[in-house]
């Protein structure tokens, strides 16, 4: 049996607890996790009785974070679910995040889904932040409405990089910010590379209705459960 | 064949009774607040004061009754919001005209923390009979009055810049 060098051994242990998430939290019994970023991050939370907010910010903006361009996430969590239409409810979010948080949208694309226990109405953004002093700052956006079976969750994402480069996929997954769990979960934590890359060239949808369909499919299919998990 | 016409008559108010008494309708609101006061009222889990608070309703929300408990009515929102509220504070029929609403005021379904030093955003017209009220964003005929107040208050990525 080989022998461990001791140095080595510590090396790799302070590795693993600095790689690991801060401190992992179940939001409720939804399914999902939030992994607060050890490092590089800011974390702000709002415990009320209804809601429970967690607002997450990268420490730099410039150059990028490592977390594939992320820069803000942040999640509302509803441990009760009295709102029937969650498309609806997608489309007025989405109209905020459009017209109050960002500036300058060039692209906006709804989509919907169920994957095992989460129902999910989003839209994604590419547009920019309004910095005053510094101008526009372009970014993408996401954002998530998740209906579970024992909870809500809204959850807003901006990234200083563009749909083309994955700004998203350090969001969900078992390295993520978030992370499913359960019936379903693969279709949120998905397979970063491979679903991302599947998002193409950001083009004029408005221009191009058909435009809109395959990218409508393609979020979709980002989204869709694996074969392995029998959903 | 006038005790038939009575009997028909008398048949045709008791049918209609019974549809009075079953049919839902949203003719009921939120009123009689103190405008001095925290001027709004909470939606409760359970018909207690001491129960979990599920929201915050201000003046003119219109709602529905589905059940009573006591002073205690348990009541669903246009949005769709479900809980119990003090029966002192529904008000039969619809709000008469726009009540001036103070600055203190919560936004309308947003839930405040206990020590109230939730900012307060800007005031938005409460939903009217048949369709919503302009001035905030609806999808559907559906409007999720305290979403833009809890949107710009926590998911702005701008919050704490720089």
């Amino acid at each position: 049996m080989p022998r461990l060098n001791p140095l080595a051994l510590s090396l790799l242990l302070m590795l693993g607890l600095l790689a690991g998430p801060a401190n992992a939290m179940d939001l409720g019994k939804t399914g999902i996790g939030l992994n607060p970023p050890a490092r590089g991050w800011k974390l702000e939370d709002h415990d009320d009785a209804a809601l429970k907010v967690w607002h997450l910010r990268a420490d730099t903006w410039d150059p990028a974070p490592k977390e594939s361009g992320l820069i803000s996430v942040t999640v509302t969590f509803l441990d009760g679910d009295p709102w029937p239409d969650i498309a609806a409810m997608r489309d007025q979010a989405a109209d905020i995040v459009a017209g109050q948080l960002m500036t300058a949208v060039t692209a906006r694309t709804p989509f919907e889904l169920v994957s095992g226990r989460f129902e999910i109405a989003g839209a994604d953004f590419e547009g920019g932040l309004d910095l005053v002093s510094e101008g526009d700052k372009p970014v993408s956006a996401r954002l998530l409405l998740i209906r579970t079976r024992s909870g809500f969750l809204m959850i807003t994402a901006f990234s200083v990089l563009p749909m083309r480069e994955k700004p998203f996929s350090a969001l969900f997954g078992e390295t993520g910010i978030l992370t499913a769990y359960g019936p379903g979960a693969a279709g949120l934590n998905g397979t970063p590379a491979a679903a991302e890359a599947s998002v193409p060239a950001p083009a004029d949808p408005a221009a191009n209705p058909a435009a809109i369909e395959d990218l409508l499919k393609q979020m979709q299919q980002q989204f869709q459960p694996s074969a392995e998990t029998g959903n | 064949m006038t005790r038939f016409a009575t009997m028909t008559l008398v048949a045709f108010a008791i049918l209609q009774a019974m549809l009075l008494s079953v049919t839902p309708t949203l003719a009921d609101y939120v009123g009689n607040l103190n405008p001095n006061g925290d001027n709004y009222l909470t939606l409760r889990q359970y018909a207690t004061a001491k129960s979990r608070e599920i929201s915050r309703m201000g003046p003119g929300t219109i709602v529905e009754i589905l059940d009573a408990d006591g002073d205690w009515f348990y009541i669903q929102t246009q949005d769709g919001r479900i809980g119990w509220a003090h029966s002192n504070y529904i008000l039969p029929g619809l709000p008469g005209g726009n009540t001036p609403r103070p600055d203190n005021a919560a936004p309308f379904g947003v839930v405040n923390d206990e020590a109230g030093d939730v900012p307060v955003e800007d005031y938005q017209e409460p939903a009217v009979a048949g369709g919503i009220a302009s001035g905030a964003a609806n999808v559907g005929g559906v409007e999720f009055d305290w979403l833009e107040g809890h949107m710009t208050q926590f998911h702005d990525p701008l919050k704490y810049y720089p």
